[in-house]
């Protein structure tokens, strides 16, 4: 097999789609974002008062601008923003909604982080640029009732942007393992994990969940055992995603890494958890709703209504998550919101299962 | 319906050469300036802090706030000072723009006015005539929940002068 069979086999014969799994997860990406992930859009006036001064953009494309804008404009792209992402949750006018809402969130993003510090949840843009390519708007959607997309079967020549997605992520791992290496991460006389969770302790006022506790974990050998731990993850990444298999062990894992630094650092990562849900099982989760509204409507299992009934029930679910973040139930006295706490540990379920089912199927294939 | 391979082909064979330029570049870029936006990477994290055995030394930023001299002043904490920052946000913030006292007294006249109308509105009825920026270094035991503070180095200091007309 020459290279380019090789590239072709990883690109186009990786993962399976189906068009009712791309529409099932269009839905997840724009509600996600609609309901948790888009900016407060009371920080906008606050940028707009800022003097000069404070604009701080990093190296990049924001240093075209000398200051922030007026909350007026912010603002407008703020709603243009949730426009956008409505569009793209109904399947309207699917690709150019989903390259909208990308570059949208990428703007405001970028004014937000003027201030001199940037947080790395560029996946949040990245998801809907790319798969604004993909055919994710062919089924449950305004576009296939309009006959806009043709839906398309399951086949794994569809499946090049869970590739493509899967290689930034590997990279972007391998970024955050790479410098800790260079640092002397895996020196045995520095506990550099614990180093970093004192720091987010005693600097940020990070010390909810497992954080108080873990300060008594005074055993240098387990934290010597999370640095080689983090980085055998991290830099391991990049090696898994050239197979599909190893591509969903490492995304479970990562579900588990975040979860992890949730409990004892109070950091949540929950932008990532877009790109990592689109390594869910989509064709298997959209035949099992099939099965379900089937069963419950007496609709043949073909019935696009099936996409309503997913948008209610996850609308419902979050809802929910934020009616528990509202009341108060568990105060947190950081950063860290109840809302990134429910989300992460439901997460942790099809993790958990992802893991299991790794090493059934390796052991299948071993006997 | 069948799909063209090429460009997706040809897609997958830049991305391949991009993520590592793109990642040498950062790291270039990061050797003289902050960490380049936007850029396909996470946080390195690569520093391996070094503490005395049972202690700890975190930076830290105190503003003063002094309407008379001759009274004591309020201390105000940067989260309050700057409550829209969000927290996720604020030590990143405070590094960017009082990194030191020789890069806080290049504040623009309008910046230092912000600073004082920030200030009065915190501390409602207070009529500002001088800011202090203390830059101190607090040492912790790490022996007991939440750290005892054991010693409070200062380490720079910067004071804003006001007049009643600003």
């Amino acid at each position: 097999m020459n290279l380019r069979q090789k590239l072709d086999n990883w690109i186009f014969g990786s993962f399976q789609v189906s068009s009712g799994g791309l529409g099932l997860y269009r839905i997840f990406v724009s509600l996600t974002i609609l309901f948790f992930l888009v900016p407060s859009p009371g920080i906008y006036g606050y940028l707009a008062g800022l003097p000069a001064d404070f604009y701080s953009p990093a190296p990049g494309p924001m240093m075209l601008f000398d200051r922030f804008p007026p909350e007026s404009i912010l603002m407008f792209l703020h709603y243009l923003l949730l426009i956008s992402l409505t569009s793209m949750l109904i399947g309207f006018q699917t690709r150019w909604s989903s390259l909208i809402s990308g570059l949208l969130m990428f703007t405001l993003k970028g004014f937000i982080f003027s201030i001199g510090k940037i947080n790395h949840d560029l996946l949040l843009s990245v998801v809907p640029i790319l798969f604004a390519f993909s055919h994710w708007g062919g089924s449950f959607s305004v576009d296939s009732l309009r006959k806009r997309r043709t839906p398309l079967t399951s086949g794994t020549d569809y499946g090049w942007p869970l590739v493509l997605l899967g290689l930034f992520i590997g990279f972007m791992m391998f970024t955050a393992g790479f410098p800790k290496i260079l640092g002397g991460w895996l020196d045995p006389g520095s506990q550099a994990a614990q180093g970093h969770f004192l720091n987010q302790v005693y600097q940020k006022g990070r010390t909810d969940l497992l954080a108080v506790t873990a300060l008594h974990w005074n055993h240098g050998l387990f934290w010597e055992a999370l640095d080689y731990a983090t980085i055998l993850f991290e830099t391991g990444f990049l090696v898994a995603i050239f197979r599909p298999r190893t591509t969903r062990l490492f995304i479970s894992i990562a579900v588990l890494f975040h979860f992890s630094t949730m409990m004892i650092m109070n950091i949540s990562f929950l932008f990532n958890f877009i790109a990592y849900a689109a390594f869910l099982d989509w064709p298997r989760v959209d035949r099992v709703l099939s099965r379900l509204w089937s069963r419950i409507t007496g609709f043949t299992a073909r019935d696009e209504r099936r996409g309503l009934l997913f948008a209610t029930l996850l609308a419902l679910l979050y809802s929910g998550i934020l009616w528990l973040d509202s009341s108060g139930v568990m105060p947190l006295e950081s950063d860290l919101r109840m809302v990134e706490v429910i989300f992460i540990t439901l997460a942790l379920l099809p993790a958990l299962y992802g893991i299991a089912r790794f090493f059934k199927l390796s052991m299948n294939f071993g006997q | 319906m069948l799909m063209d391979r090429k460009p997706i082909r040809t897609l997958f064979l830049f991305v391949l050469f991009f993520l590592p330029v793109q990642y040498g570049l950062v790291g270039l870029v990061s050797l003289s300036h902050s960490e380049p936006w936007p850029a396909f990477v996470f946080p390195g994290f690569k520093s391996v802090y070094t503490f005395e055995s049972g202690s700890y030394t975190v930076p830290e930023l105190q503003f003063l706030a002094w309407s008379d001299e001759s009274n004591e002043p309020v201390e105000i904490s940067p989260l309050e000072l700057f409550a829209g920052i969000p927290r996720s946000q604020s030590q990143g913030f405070l590094r960017s723009n009082f990194a030191d006292a020789q890069q806080t007294e290049e504040l623009a006249e309008d910046a230092r006015i912000w600073l004082k109308r920030q200030t009065e509105t915190v501390v409602p009825g207070l009529s500002l005539q001088r800011l202090d920026i203390v830059w101190v270094e607090n040492r912790y035991s790490f022996e007991k929940e939440r750290g005892e503070l054991h010693e409070t180095h200062v380490t720079e200091s910067l004071s804003f002068y006001f007049t009643p007309e600003q």
